[in-house]
């Protein structure tokens, strides 16, 4: 899939681990994961403002299109 | 009368050992059960050997059936595994229907279990693909984050 999700650089950058992250944002440590190695089919708004919130960054931030 | 779903799973499950049991039968006694139902000896061969010839195919969809019920037990009805069991329970019913058209020939009655194999065949291959699409929008649900 060519969007890409970059929470690991964002989490890097904010000096967060996945545990607290997942706490913040309010999902399981098991879809975080799903989210970080790209193997998420879709993203709920819900969770996407959730996630921008806890790493203080904007959607752009967080996702990228990568023509394969 | 409305049957709860377990019940009904049961039902399905004791249907499908009785059909078992019934397809055991016939494939075992078939030389004397055709001559006993049918009183012209000349077709007697042909349905003896249409029996064996659809017994595998029977026995195929009858395992299906079962498995197909053991995951429905399990709540685990939208996978790939079931996917490829209507498949197989599809290509079986259409060999099915190959073998009766085969005999068709011979005996016209069997052109009318041929018709229904094969309508019964197109109906599973429907629900096959129906089935298939289900599991693609579950895949699609659980890995929306």
């Amino acid at each position: 899939m060519p969007i890409v999700v970059n929470i690991d650089v964002m989490m890097a950058r904010r000096k967060m681990s996945a545990g607290e992250l997942a706490e913040r944002v309010g999902i399981t440590p098991a879809n975080l994961s799903i989210l970080k190695n790209n193997k998420a089919k879709a993203v709920r708004f819900s969770t996407l403002e959730a996630l921008c919130r806890a790493l203080d960054c904007t959607p752009g931030d967080l996702l990228e299109y990568r023509d394969e | 009368m409305k049957l709860s779903n377990d019940k009904s799973l049961l039902l399905s499950r004791v249907c499908v050992w009785m059909f078992a049991l019934i397809l055991a039968a016939l494939v075992v006694g078939a030389p004397w059960i055709w001559p006993f139902v049918l009183h012209r000896t000349g077709i007697v061969q042909l349905y003896v050997t249409v029996t064996y010839l659809s017994a595998v195919p029977a026995g195929v969809v009858l395992f299906c059936l079962h498995r197909l019920l053991a995951s429905a037990a399990a709540a685990d009805v939208f996978t790939d595994a079931n996917v490829a069991r209507l498949r197989a329970v599809s290509w079986c019913l259409a060999a099915a229907a190959l073998v009766y058209a085969g005999g068709g020939f011979f005996d016209w009655y069997l052109f009318v279990l041929a018709a229904a194999a094969a309508f019964a065949a197109l109906i599973v291959r429907v629900l096959k693909n129906v089935l298939a699409e289900a599991v693609e929008l579950k895949r699609e649900n659980d890995y929306t984050i």
